[in-house]
């Protein structure tokens, strides 16, 4: 695809900051090559950011540190306990999930594509779920009162659960639910409504797995081969 | 939980002070709004729910760093308004390099810049904050983050163009 340098700039300050997808990436380093402009920015950007980097950060005055953590010593008789809901945190998860479709927003494309790009970007650090948990009852409520309609959220054999997240997929919040197949990330996204018999689709390396079933649509997407895709689809239909 | 909060506090201390520090500019005001977040901290303890301690920290930090500006109406500090000026034609690099001297103007410039601009670029360059925590700890959609971090850089890397 063609890149305008307006929307290159975008991506070589992304991509800077590690926050580009793989497919973007892709799409840059073919607009630099050919962009004197845009091959000097990113230049340009690395060079600054190597003086920053080089600034003072400025730490604490040691006075000041012991004064902050006299306050923060714990009152007598401290009491330790860790809180097992720790790492639930729906506000700020939410949050996470709307900031996460607005990183390079992508002119819509077709499904399979924009499946592709959402995949890609919650293999970006800490974006892979909203709420971490491997309890279906734990991950099935979340989503309750974020979309409308209620996702399955099941446990199938040998593919543990990782969590579940918003995402969004021509234009609207689908649920999006991660599990971890061997060192592979499958992310399994549910639609509402029924499109269509199984279908297999292939693109760049990465496998995508399309299911109807109790009125809503399934895909799962992943960089494993297509029998294991298969192999986890199965799994999946049978589990609770 | 405030236990927890109270012992994990400390490790984040440092990049809490440095916000401060960058935004107010002054050590002594900087003491000031760090004793007042870690106050306000241990008051409002309750609304960490463990979610990123640093983002929390951070973001209360702020909070005190611009009433602290807004109390002092800092002449230098010029109103800001976001907008979505990205298209600007691409600058000239080879200005931004690294000597003694362009070390001092690059710190007076990004002292230079507007508060929220300026702490944007702290927060990702110096605390390496991604662009989320950024978000969270600001109070800004993701977007606005990405649309502030390129004018604070294309403001630094043009002034090193003139310079």
């Amino acid at each position: 695809m063609t890149l305008h340098c307006d929307e290159a700039r975008l991506l070589i300050q992304a991509e800077h900051d590690g926050e580009l997808d793989a497919g973007r990436a892709a799409d840059l380093a073919a607009h630099a090559a050919n962009c004197r402009d845009c091959a000097a920015l990113r230049q340009g950007v690395g060079a600054l950011s190597v003086g920053l980097r080089a600034l003072p950060r400025h730490s604490t005055p040691d006075a000041l540190r012991r004064r902050l953590e006299t306050r923060l010593a714990p009152p007598a008789p401290a009491r330790r306990w860790l809180n097992p809901g720790s790492g639930f945190a729906a506000g700020f998860a939410l949050a996470a999930a709307l900031a996460a479709f607005i990183i390079l927003p992508r002119s819509s494309g077709d499904l399979p594509q924009q499946l592709l790009n959402a995949h890609l970007r919650s293999l970006q650090a800490e974006h892979l779920v909203d709420v971490r948990s491997s309890d279906q009852h734990q991950v099935k409520p979340w989503f309750t009162g974020r979309l409308d309609y209620a996702p399955q959220v099941r446990e199938p054999a040998e593919y543990p659960l990782i969590g579940g997240r918003l995402d969004v997929l021509e234009g609207r919040p689908v649920a999006a639910l991660a599990y971890r197949a061997m060192r592979h990330t499958i992310n399994l996204y549910v639609l509402p409504g029924e499109r269509g018999a199984e279908t297999l689709t292939t693109e760049a390396g990465f496998t995508m797995l399309r299911w109807a079933q109790d009125g809503m649509t399934y895909w799962a997407v992943s960089d494993v081969g297509a029998d294991t895709l298969r192999a986890f689809a199965e799994a999946w239909r049978q589990a609770r | 939980m405030t236990s927890a909060l109270r012992q994990q506090l400390p490790e984040h201390l440092d990049a809490a002070y440095n916000l401060a520090r960058w935004l107010v500019r002054d050590p002594a005001a900087a003491e000031d709004v760090m004793q007042d977040a870690v106050e306000r901290a241990l008051r409002y303890a309750a609304s960490w729910r463990g979610e990123n301690l640093r983002a929390w920290l951070l973001r209360i930090v702020r909070t005190q760093a611009y009433a602290w500006l807004a109390a002092r109406r800092d002449p230098t500090e010029q109103p800001f308004e976001d907008g979505l000026a990205v298209t600007d034609p691409a600058p000239d690099p080879e200005a931004v390099l690294v000597s003694r001297q362009q070390h001092r103007d690059l710190e007076a410039a990004l002292a230079a810049l507007p508060a929220e601009l300026r702490e944007a670029l702290v927060l990702r360059e110096l605390e390496e904050l991604s662009y989320r925590e950024i978000a969270e700890v600001a109070g800004i959609p993701v977007g606005t983050v990405m649309s502030r971090l390129w004018r604070a850089r294309r403001a630094l890397i043009e002034r090193g163009a003139r310079g």
